[in-house]
């Protein structure tokens, strides 16, 4: 006989609330560890995937509004102006400017059966002068041709070589990006020549092939960033630099209801999860009153009762816990695809080993947040009067 | 071996304006020897089963004292309490008191848990040794829902003992239970008594009184009576014995 033993029996004999905490604490950990992973996720992809661009600023057309800084950043170019791309050449003409190159946004293609994203952009762009897009060749590219299309890390069920047929136009899918995190996974990259033969063959109503939604530039070290930015956009007409931090902080604002939403609804579980928890729990020393002084009489201690209590607690959270952590990683790694498209962001997941450690953090913090409402009945019961307990019973 | 000095000790029910104190030992003295087999008796709520709880630190005096073995046990730490209650004393309440999610064995070696450096071996071996004392080793793994009222009081009787303690406290044991069974139950007391423990039996049942060594009638909380050297009544029948009560 020990206390584990003692305390595994009373878990036995009231197994439907035991169920229940073990439930409420499943639901709290896998709550916990979803929210923190997607959080960890939204910002993760934008700051390794705007870091790793390799552009010091990206210009758009005059529009100033954080919708547009936005738009920029999830590829998702609903809004936007665009530039004509004379103007790329009167940037590149900057003493300041290192690198300059024209991405135009043709448009969004809808439940394709390329990706097991609901959506994909298509985007035209310059491979002569390109530092934004090739770099992430998982392959070296030896040309690219006016049929071929590249498509980005989301566009996977699609095998290079494989003919890509869209609105009449005969392509092929010539090499796939690696992971970004950002709006180039859900991409496919055709050269302007490609995307202007589209253009006339009406593949892309109202788009222009002589203009560029947005240009990424590369500043050449030694030259202020911020100073450049203000002298494209009060020198180019109709242009409007943006630096990176400024599209980051953008995005933050952006992100803020997520953070808000996640953390209500979390604060809410936690809420109800203790309140019930501590109820259930302080029912159950009430009918074992005599159960309490009955083990106080034969010479249990305060303090193994409390420790009774606890552990017997402790067992249906530790198993909820676990399970918490299972099912909530097994809904991320399910549902990351619809997330992305659900809340508008790309989710990027942690490796395994951060994953292995965002799980244990979930695990260990849920049951510490569970733990006043373990603590409060085990000292309840072990602070009872063994006489009065067995009288009251 | 166990003293009470000037002890009171007083209840208070219900609650608010409503609340009334109820003293239920009031400036008790007694002095209990080691061997002795104290019965004592008194009408239901005149205190007997709180003076019980005092002798056995259940319950907190408000005054006085209570020695065992010249040890204030409310000097006691809860540990040394509770280690107390272990060793040196063997319980048996009134209302129904086993654990009704262990078997009857797990029952019977419950106090061993709190017991030092005990082996599980060596406990469920006592814990088998015990329920063969009182008749009942076939109903090791029945779970105390399935016992008869007798088998109970004889499943506590057995928990009692298998600390082998020297001071055995048994509150009306023989609640409940048909003449046969009582007899039973009055005849594994007497056994445990003539193996050397010190016994003090509370009833409410004067039929009782003939197996103490000595009688301690109670009343409103106070002492009302105490004899000594009583003849052992051990082997009489209950009619016999309710005659000796009377």
């Amino acid at each position: 006989m020990t206390l584990l033993y003692l305390a595994w029996r009373g878990v036995r004999a009231r197994a439907f609330r035991s169920l229940l905490i073990g439930i409420l604490v499943l639901i709290l950990t896998g709550f916990l560890l979803s929210t923190t992973v997607i959080l960890w996720g939204v910002e993760e992809s934008l700051r390794t995937g705007m870091e790793r661009l390799g552009a010091d600023l990206i210009v758009i057309a005059n529009d100033p509004t954080e919708a547009a800084h936005t738009e920029v950043l999830t590829g998702n170019l609903v809004t936007q102006d665009s530039l004509p791309l004379e103007s790329v050449g009167r940037i590149r003409e900057m003493n300041a400017v290192k690198q300059a190159t024209p991405q135009l946004y043709l448009g969004r293609i809808s439940g394709s059966a390329w990706s097991a994203a609901d959506e994909l952009y298509m985007v035209g762009f310059d491979p002569e002068t390109d530092f934004f897009i090739l770099p992430w060749l998982t392959d070296k590219l030896i040309s690219l041709g006016p049929h071929d299309v590249l498509g980005g890390a989301a566009v996977n069920r699609i095998a290079t070589g494989m003919p890509v047929s869209f609105h009449g136009f005969e392509l092929r899918f010539a090499g796939r990006l690696e992971p970004t995190g950002i709006w180039l996974d859900r991409t496919l990259f055709v050269t302007f020549e490609t995307a202007r033969r589209m253009i006339a063959g009406g593949a892309f109503p109202g788009v222009t092939g002589e203009t560029a939604t947005s240009i990424a530039v590369n500043i050449k070290p030694g030259y202020d960033v911020a100073r450049t930015a203000l002298e494209i956009t009060f020198g180019i007409p109709g242009a409007h630099a943006v630096r990176l931090p400024r599209l980051l902080r953008t995005l933050a604002a952006q992100r803020a209801w997520l953070t808000q939403i996640l953390f209500s609804v979390l604060g809410m579980i936690w809420i109800v999860a203790v309140a019930l928890t501590a109820f259930i729990f302080s029912m159950i020393v009430d009918e074992r009153r005599r159960e309490m002084g009955l083990l106080r009489a034969a010479g249990a201690t305060r303090n193994f009762i409390f420790r009774l209590i606890l552990t017997e607690s402790s067992f249906p959270a530790i198993a909820g816990g676990f399970a918490g952590i299972l099912m909530g990683g097994g809904f991320l790694f399910i549902f990351r695809t619809w997330l992305t498209s659900a809340l508008g962001m790309q989710v990027l997941l942690p490796s395994w080993f951060a994953f292995v450690i965002f799980m244990a953090g979930s695990f260990i913090l849920s049951l510490v947040l569970v733990l006043p409402a373990l603590l409060y009945p085990a000292f309840r019961a072990s602070r009872m009067d063994p006489a009065a307990a067995m009288r009251q019973a | 071996m166990i003293e009470l000095k000037r002890v009171t000790k007083t209840y208070f029910r219900g609650r608010g304006g409503m609340q009334v104190t109820v003293k239920a030992v009031e400036q008790v003295d007694a002095t209990i020897q080691a061997g002795e087999f104290v019965v004592i008796t008194g009408r239901s709520g005149c205190g007997k089963t709180t003076l019980l709880n005092l002798i056995a630190g259940l319950a907190r005096p408000d005054s006085g004292k209570v020695f065992f073995e010249g040890i204030d046990i409310w000097a006691m730490k809860d540990e040394e309490i509770s280690a107390l209650r272990n060793r040196k004393i063997g319980l048996m309440f009134q209302v129904p008191s086993l654990m009704p999610t262990l078997n009857v064995l797990d029952n019977v070696v419950l106090p061993t848990l709190f017991a030092p450096k005990e082996t599980r071996k060596d406990a469920y071996q006592r814990g088998r040794e015990a329920l063969d004392s009182v008749g009942l080793s076939g109903l090791m793994d029945a779970f105390p829902r399935h016992l008869s009222a007798g088998e109970e009081k004889r499943v506590v009787i057995a928990r009692a003992i298998v600390n082998r303690p020297p001071v055995l406290l048994a509150d009306e044991p023989t609640a409940n239970l048909d003449e046969k069974t009582e007899g039973e139950v009055m005849a594994l007391l007497q056994t445990i008594h003539t193996v050397g423990a010190t016994l003090l039996l509370v009833t409410h049942h004067p039929g009782l009184i003939g197996y103490g060594t000595r009688h301690i009638a109670m009343s409103d909380g106070k002492l009302s009576e105490d004899k000594k050297n009583l003849e052992i009544g051990g082997g009489k029948n209950s009619a016999e014995r309710k005659e000796t009560g009377k």
